[in-house]
């Protein structure tokens, strides 16, 4: 049985050897590190995806044209508040507006202010706005992005868009979001809904969506059915598709990556087994000495694996903790780029802090096993080294 | 307490280089006795003390010591048995250079249930025995020749041992310390521990002990 | 689709990692069962018994991983249950296709066969001439393909798990469908528990006069019956519902995880009332330990089971 004295052996091991960990335990770290900032950053985005997702509108309604959607009319509104079950029709104007000097796509969103807000994030955006102030004149909210992009070409506080017919429009910019929202709000920019329509050249009968809220889950397919019924050119999308199309992305790409690392794994398994496979001759004088002494071999080969744990074990405390920092305090620069590469400005956001004992244990349990799987000859061969030939 | 009975020991058995290091040979130490085997270099002499303590296994042939068969024990018990019964003091000290003397002295029994504090008792025992106690917490590798064997000694003691096994013990210390060591070889057989002192040292000579001259793996009758 | 879902990718990858270690042991136990001989002093011997060492400690590694990985499994199974339709708790994941119900009691009877290899290895480490060697070895070729069936299985299961059409709950499964007795033998339940109290007093009997061949059998009929009993009888008083029958609902924290204790201490106390007997057999020995084992672990589940009865019934005056 190993006693209190046997750790501490180890250690004063450990810290002899440290020059011959030190590689293994940098590329351990490194890879744990990424591993676990690609986890930790799919896990919160997908946290944040779902919590967006429960805010949205259960179905969206788009009027279709030759396989593509056009503006739809607002007396569709009118018709589907009908419907049984549905608690609310919300017409929605927004759209893409290309800003031509940088080649570049804006999000405007027009807003109805009378009327009560069912998308939690855009009330977060709105709220302690003075209603008032922020009507009487073309006024709109502005996203990090938007700021940035505006900046650049000395826009500080209005730009003047051009309406499809060519008309300008200056609209002075009345506030920029709190950055904390950003992952939806970046290259965003509301305003009020007629402005919108302006701008956006949406006729006062049109809007380019419509949202309807179904309080009762269940009721969903009968809803369905119904509002496909109709109309000939409707098109609806349901909630639960969207869910579904963001979870597969995510799992497609987080499974991509999963399977690359895996490569990364068996080759660094290729290279700890080589490196713990070259036992110095001092290594083997050690081991000898401690056979003759009185050890057996499995006293040597637990002493040999828990050297080797010790060492993954430190570099997986030390990458998580880095990969912690990375991702939750500085945002994880660079990669989070790979994860929203769709979205048409440089994203700047801060996510939230969600770790879970599943996820830390199924990264600890992928990482630490093919780890020691690979440690585990070389630990043996060191073991059995004869050890009068050893001390000579 | 030892007794070795028809040891041979051939190495490389069964292939182009194999070599016969030991041939038939037989012998008895007593309970408390002091042997000394002496030989030149290559005669087989760490061969016979490796039997003696199961570091190795003999090709043929029986090995008892202290009433136990270990000719052919498994490992786990082979080594259970070092643990237990014997000490180990070899020519080139054989230290951890990095670690100090209580931790060396303290080796052997990490893997042994034991209270911390019997631990501590029998590692300072044993430093005491080896008189090298003032240098408890002294890294080995600062320590002179003659320190260092004593170390040595400390730590083949710490499980008080039936037996002790020495392999040229003599063969890096100048001959003030050697003569240190003789006479800690001689209040450790006054205890009463069972000494084998393998040597080509004629410092050894003014021991009072029996003598038992090997030569090519043989031992040479008297 | 469920096959790409990634906690599934890293349960694939760590099975197969283990596989690999185990079949590196596999070649060397071949290896060392050809040419094995204690009583040699040859070279070969001694550098057999080093390889030995390597075998056992890939069996130690892999097999203690693959005991960290059934909660692993159980969780992922768990997780799986929110994709697909209908399931409640494992009991629908498990039925979900025809290979989930051989993959589990197939995982049950590996791990009894580890144990025994455990204490079989203990034996034999303990004495001096390795008394037991080969026969570990053969215990353990035949552990190692059980796994591989296992593992084959488990590909097999995942692949084959439905996402798109809705599965029976645990109710569906194991509720009397009307026309035929779920119970074996058309057994009533009040039948089925007077044979479960009779068999833990034979399995007590054999516990404690030490009979080998009794306690073997009496703890396999009593594992059998108590399966049934705890389903049909002792389950729905953890429940407290007469119409809740299954065997997995009890291991979810809504019922403070009690299912881990029920089917825990079953499975030792059977698992050491049966292994006594084979070691037995194997070792030519008596080890009274395994009995006293046995003995306690049983108590402790019948106790556990019929406390929920009794409680309930102190409780409401009246039975379900
Ligand atoms: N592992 C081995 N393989 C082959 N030959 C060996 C092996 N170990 C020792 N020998 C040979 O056996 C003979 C006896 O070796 P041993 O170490 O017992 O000699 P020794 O008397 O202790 O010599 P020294 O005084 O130099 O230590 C030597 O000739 C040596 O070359
Ligand atoms: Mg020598």
């Amino acid at each position: 049985m190993q006693n209190k004295l046997f750790y501490n052996f180890l250690f004063l091991l450990l810290l002899k050897h440290r020059i011959k960990h030190i590689s293994i335990f940098i590329i351990s770290t490194l890879i744990v590190f990424i591993l676990s900032s690609v986890v930790l950053l799919s896990n919160a985005l997908q946290e944040e995806i779902n919590t967006t997702l429960d805010s949205q509108a259960d179905f969206v309604i788009q009027k279709m044209r030759a396989g593509k959607s056009v503006n739809t009319p607002l007396s569709w509104s009118d018709e589907f508040r009908e419907i049984e079950g549905i608690s609310q029709a919300q017409p929605r104007v927004y759209g893409q507006y290309f800003f031509k000097p940088n080649a570049e796509h804006f999000t405007i969103v027009g807003i109805d202010f009378f009327d009560e807000q069912k998308s939690k994030n855009l009330q977060k955006l709105i709220t302690n706005l003075d209603m008032k102030k922020f009507l009487e004149k073309p006024n709109m909210l502005i996203g990090h992005g938007v700021k940035a992009l505006l900046d650049k070409y000395y826009f500080f506080d209005y730009y003047v868009f051009k309406t499809p017919h060519q008309k300008k429009r200056k609209v002075n910019i009345y506030q920029i979001f709190p950055k904390e929202s950003s992952l939806l709000s970046n290259d965003m920019i509301i305003m009020d809904i007629d402005l919108a329509r302006e701008i956006l050249g949406i006729s006062e009968e049109q809007s380019t969506d419509i949202a309807l809220y179904n309080p009762n889950e269940l009721e969903a397919e009968n809803i369905y059915v119904k509002l496909v019924l109709k109309h000939a050119d409707i098109r609806v999308i349901q909630k639960s598709d969207i869910a579904k199309a963001y979870k597969r992305l995510f799992n497609y790409k987080g499974g991509l990556f999963l399977i690359l690392y895996m490569i990364v794994l068996l080759t660094f398994m290729m290279i700890l087994y080589q490196r713990y496979s070259m036992v110095q001759s001092s290594d083997k004088k050690e081991i000898g000495i401690l056979r003759a002494l009185g050890w057996s071999i499995k006293d040597v080969i637990i002493l040999k694996v828990t050297e080797s744990f010790m060492v993954a074990f430190g570099a997986f405390l030390l990458g998580f903790i880095l990969a912690f920092f990375f991702v939750f305090v500085l945002d994880a620069p660079l990669l989070s780029n790979i994860f929203y590469g769709y979205a048409n400005l440089p994203m700047d956001i801060s996510l939230h802090r969600s770790i879970d004992f599943s996820l830390v244990s199924l990264l600890f349990l992928f990482y630490i096993l093919p780890f020691m799987t690979a440690v585990l000859i070389p630990s043996w061969k060191a073991s059995v080294i004869d050890p009068l030939e050893a001390m000579r | 307490m030892i007794q070795l009975e028809n040891i041979n020991k051939i190495y490389n058995e069964s292939r182009p280089n194999s070599f016969q290091a030991l041939k038939d040979i037989s012998l008895h130490v007593g309970k408390g006795e002091l042997l000394i085997l002496k030989g030149v270099s290559g005669s087989g002499k760490s061969t016979l003390l490796s039997i003696m303590g199961s570091l190795i296994k003999p090709s043929s042939g029986s090995v008892i010591v202290d009433g136990e068969s270990i000719a052919k024990l498994p490992d786990l018990h082979a080594s259970n048995f070092r643990a237990q019964k014997l000490g180990f003091i070899f020519q080139s000290f054989n230290l951890f250079e990095a670690l100090s003397v209580a931790d060396n002295v303290a080796i052997l029994l990490t893997n042994q249930s034991l209270t911390l504090e019997a631990l501590h008792v029998s590692v300072s025992d044993a430093m005491e025995i080896a008189h090298i106690s003032h240098k408890k917490d002294t890294e080995v590798r600062l320590l002179s020749g003659g320190e260092k064997q004593r170390c040595a000694i400390a730590r083949a003691l710490v499980n008080s041992p039936k037996v002790i096994l020495c392999d040229e013990p003599t063969a890096n210390l100048d001959s003030i310390n050697s003569q240190k060591f003789i006479a800690t070889i001689k209040e450790l057989n006054a205890l009463g521990k069972t000494i084998v002192i393998a040597t080509h040292d004629p410092i050894f000579e003014t021991l009072d002990a029996r003598v038992v001259n090997i030569e090519n793996g043989i031992l040479l009758k008297r | 689709m469920i096959f790409f879902s990634n906690s599934v990718i890293v349960f694939i990858f760590i099975e197969a990692l283990l596989l690999l270690l185990l079949s590196i042991a596999f070649i060397n136990v071949v290896g060392i069962l050809k040419s094995w001989d204690f009583s040699a002093t040859s070279t070969k011997q001694y550098l057999l018994e080093k390889r030995s060492y390597l075998v056992l400690l890939i069996i130690f590694f892999t097999l203690g991983f693959k005991i960290i990985l059934l909660p692993y499994f159980i969780y992922m199974i768990d997780e799986l249950n929110v994709l697909v339709p209908g399931a409640m708790c494992a009991a629908g994941v498990i039925n979900s296709n025809i290979y989930g119900v051989y993959l589990l009691s197939l995982k049950v009877r590996i791990l009894f066969l580890v144990g025994l290899w455990i204490i079989l290895n203990h034996y034999d480490l303990q004495a001096k001439d390795y008394p037991f060697f080969k026969k570990k070895l053969w215990l353990f070729i035949l552990i190692f393909f059980l796994i591989i069936a296992e593992s084959i299985l488990d590909i097999f299961y995942l692949i084959n798990i439905v996402t798109d059409t809705p599965v029976s709950c645990c109710s569906a499964i194991y509720g009397v469908s009307g026309i035929s007795n779920p119970i074996p033998f058309d057994l009533h339940v009040s039948e089925l528990l007077g044979l479960f109290y009779l068999l833990y007093g034979l399995t007590l009997i054999s516990a404690l006069y030490r009979y080998a061949l009794l306690s073997l059998f009496s703890n396999m009929a009593f594992l059998y019956s108590a399966y049934y009993s705890v389903v049909y009888f002792f389950g729905t008083y953890v429940y407290e519902l007469p119409t809740h029958l299954c065997p997995f609902c009890m291991l979810q924290a809504e019922y403070f995880y009690s299912g881990y204790f029920i089917w825990g201490t079953l499975f030792l106390g059977t698992f050491f009332g049966i292994s006594a007997a084979l070691l037995q057999y194997i070792t030519g020995k008596e080890i009274k330990k395994m009995y006293r084992y046995s003995l306690a672990f049983n108590s402790a589940f019948i106790l556990f089971c019929s406390s929920y009865v009794l409680l309930y019934y102190i409780r409401n005056g009246v039975f379900l």
